[in-house]
């Protein structure tokens, strides 16, 4: 299994824009199918299996089955098929959501796996690198650290709301509970914080201007020469649209 | 010789406040001392050490008459973000003190700060973690960590600062008992080897006791006294536990509970529980007792249908939980959590106790009344329109159980609900649960604390490495000794 963790973090920030800029710039669906076709690539060469994908591709079927309504009530592309009262069906709609789904599936899959493949960590020391103060950098490791905790409280909060007799099964449960829920939800969120900032702060966090890091990230040439490798492919897709 | 901390504080007030928070209070603490903290309920030990760290006046703002010196400098006069070279401060939740993903990150976090190079950070970071032996775990994730393992990451997160003074609120009060004397094992070869000035703030736990030289008692914000712990044990010798002296009557013909070889397991395949036989007959006292992740709370959350088994069965009331009778069987039992803050969502007391109430077929005036005989059963009468946040973590606790009790369930579970409580707020509640258990109603207590078990419940349960391997009568507790110290839940302690 390919480790893309140890990836330098410059690497996989640039192949994302890049997944992101193709898909937003090009009007082939080939060479989105072709995009969509390398994350999945390297998600089985990374993961060895798609496991990972799982929830958003079923999330980004809703998304496409919807585009595909909005398409057909409202796409104008193509030659009209069929007419009624206020419904117009045009013959290019199908091909109009195929693409659109290509497009935001290349964009949020390719954001998901720069997300999910990026240590918190290298994404501050790449902020930091880009002259972003350490205390604004270090907010994006804080949060990743965080959320898991937040998911947890959240849980044990609907627990404790399910025995006294308020459902928390059901997705629309959820909602519903959600005002209840967000009181000691937010409660814990500020107890958390402000343990957290004392603490943090007690270990001399802000006491310098930089501070140092246990795993720094360096770039080595071959991971230079693929992101310049990236930039000239994204160049080149530029100058190919644009004059041909 | 200079002190290692010297405090003199005339008065410590908070904005908006009347009364101060802490008076007179002229302490010196030489290098190298081990004391330990104690006092009851808001009697200021927090704030003490808060004044220690700076925290107070420069987190929590207020205004302080006097002077805190440690290693000889004025506090007020140090940076917070610089007190690290000073002191280093652990409080009671070690999860909200961690702000890495990696253990590894996470104990070179404060090094990383000091601006260190690459390699002193790993040279410290592995001598702490050979030094709390935490090797095994360096490259897991801080969130799933037990209690225990998290409390000795924060520890040695701090360690690696090399601070002359360790500070540590009630760092054991949600450990069970293997893991807090484990933890104290470890402060005291910190202090011995180190030559660390140590200040803990005690828990309910005496186990500080061993290694402390000193005993401060905090009363009303003030400084009672410094005792010895010699002396101190002869004055406060009176445990306050208090043995249940209502009566418990057990209908041995009625099953509450009954779980017939129930296992769970988790995502992953990790183990919850296994092979649980276990029968709760009405009325009974009984409480649950284990290490932390031994299954006690996996069991727990069989019964009230927040899990499913994935072996066995779980029956309530004679019933077979299922999803379409579980609302209906949950309306007969009351399920009281570790943290009151997790049931609590009301704006106020009172609409939280009548919380249950709402949408219920009976009169205003029998509501109000309800609520207002819930009151004065967990000593709230009167605060009816108080936010519960006011509250002290105790008070809460008994709100919850007041929020509990008003549906008059016939079973109440209570996961830990002593757990970060003192003795007296801890005595306060099962004083309640007592006398809800001679009312007729049955009463599970899942708790780390094998006094409270022995005082209180008419039978013990006692659970290990995911099993139910004891059942016996509260009373016949001294026979099963040898089997108690076995599975470290008695560690020499004579019960």
């Amino acid at each position: 299994m390919i480790n893309v963790k140890e990836l330098d973090p410059r690497v996989k920030l640039t192949w994302c824009l890049f997944l992101i800029l193709t898909a937003l710039v090009s009007q082939s669906m080939l060479l989105n199918g072709v995009l969509l076709f390398c994350i999945v690539v390297i998600e089985i060469m990374t993961q060895k299996s798609l496991k990972r994908l799982k929830v958003p591709s079923i999330l980004l079927l809703i998304v496409g089955s919807q585009i595909l309504i909005i398409n057909l009530l409202f796409g104008r592309a193509g030659t009209l098929l069929f007419s009624w009262t206020f419904l117009s069906i045009y013959s290019g709609f199908i091909s109009a959501a195929i693409m659109g789904f290509l497009r935001i599936s290349v964009i949020s899959l390719g954001a998901i796996q720069f997300a999910c493949d990026t240590d918190a960590m290298d994404i501050a020391q790449m902020l930091i690198k880009w002259h972003v103060p350490y205390r604004y950098a270090m907010l994006v490791p804080i949060t990743a650290r965080f959320f898991p905790v937040m998911v947890n409280e959240y849980k044990s909060i609907c627990d404790s709301h399910s025995v006294r007799g308020v459902p928390c099964d059901t997705v629309i449960e959820h909602i519903k509970n959600l005002p209840a829920a967000m009181l000691p939800l937010i409660y814990r969120a500020l107890r958390i914080s402000n343990d957290a900032s004392l603490s943090i702060e007690l270990r001399g966090y802000g006491r310098y201007d930089t501070r140092s890091f246990n795993k720094p990230i360096e770039m080595n040439v071959f991971e230079g020469i693929a992101i310049l490798l990236i930039i000239i492919a994204y160049i080149s897709l530029i100058l190919y649209t644009v004059f041909l | 010789m200079e002190p290692m901390i010297s405090i003199d504080i005339k008065a410590l007030i908070f904005p908006e406040e009347k009364e101060a928070a802490l008076k007179n209070i002229k302490l010196d603490i030489k290098k190298g001392d081990f004391i330990a903290v104690t006092g009851g309920a808001a009697s200021g030990k927090s704030l003490l050490l808060h004044t220690i760290t700076s925290a107070a006046p420069k987190f929590y703002p207020c205004a302080i008459d006097g002077t805190v010196k440690v290693a000889d400098r004025n506090v007020a006069e140090i940076p917070l973000c610089e007190m690290a070279d000073y002191v280093g401060y652990m409080m009671q939740e070690p999860q909200n003190q961690m702000i890495s993903r990696t253990v590894y990150d996470e104990l070179a976090f404060g090094v990383a700060n000091m601006n260190l190079s690459h390699g002193e950070i790993e040279s410290r970071v592995k001598k702490i973690m050979s030094f709390l032996s935490i090797d095994d775990f360096a490259h897991r994730y801080t969130d799933a960590l037990s209690g225990g393992q998290a409390q000795k990451v924060v520890l040695g997160s701090i360690l690696t600062l090399k601070s002359p003074v360790l500070l540590l609120d009630q760092p054991t009060a949600e450990l069970d008992p293997k893991t807090s004397s484990e933890l104290y094992r470890h402060l005291a070869r910190i202090n011995r080897e180190k030559n660390v000035t140590t200040m803990v703030v005690m828990d309910k736990s005496k186990e500080v006791l061993k290694y402390a030289n000193r005993v401060v008692v905090m009363e009303n914000g003030t400084m009672k006294e410094c005792l010895t712990v010699d002396d101190y044990q002869n004055k406060y010798r009176t445990d306050v536990r208090i043995k249940n002296n209502l009566p418990i009557r057990v209908d041995r013909e009625t099953d509450i509970v009954r779980l017939n070889g129930a296992s769970h397991l988790y995502k992953g395949g990790i183990v919850g529980c296994r092979k649980i036989h276990f029968t709760l007959k009405k009325g009974d006292f009984t409480a649950v007792i284990g290490q932390n992740g031994s299954g006690k709370s996996t069991m727990l959350k069989l019964i009230e249908g927040l899990l499913k088994p994935t072996e066995g069965t779980v029956e309530l009331f004679g019933t077979q939980i299922t999803k379409k009778n579980i609302s209906q069987l949950r309306r007969r039992t009351g399920f009281l959590f570790q943290n009151p803050d997790d049931q609590i969502f009301c704006s106020s007391i009172k609409e939280e106790i009548g919380y249950v109430l709402k949408g219920k077929a009976c009169e205003e005036e029998e509501k109000n009344r309800k609520i207002q005989d819930t009151l004065e059963f967990v000593g709230l009468k009167g605060w009816d329109e108080e936010h519960p946040q006011r509250l002290s973590r105790g008070q809460r606790q008994l709100l919850a159980l007041g929020s509990v009790i008003i549906n008059e369930p016939e079973l109440i579970i209570a996961d830990e609900p002593t757990s970060g409580l003192d003795e007296i707020q801890s005595r306060l509640v099962l004083e309640k649960l007592a006398t809800l258990s001679a009312q007729g109603i049955t009463i599970l207590l899942v708790t780390h604390d094998l006094s409270e078990a022995k005082y209180f419940a008419n039978r013990i349960v006692v659970m290990n490495q995911h099993e139910l391997i004891l059942d016996f009568k509260a009373d016949e507790i001294d026979e099963y000794t040898e089997a108690l110290v076995k599975i470290e839940l008695l560690e020499g302690e004579v019960v």
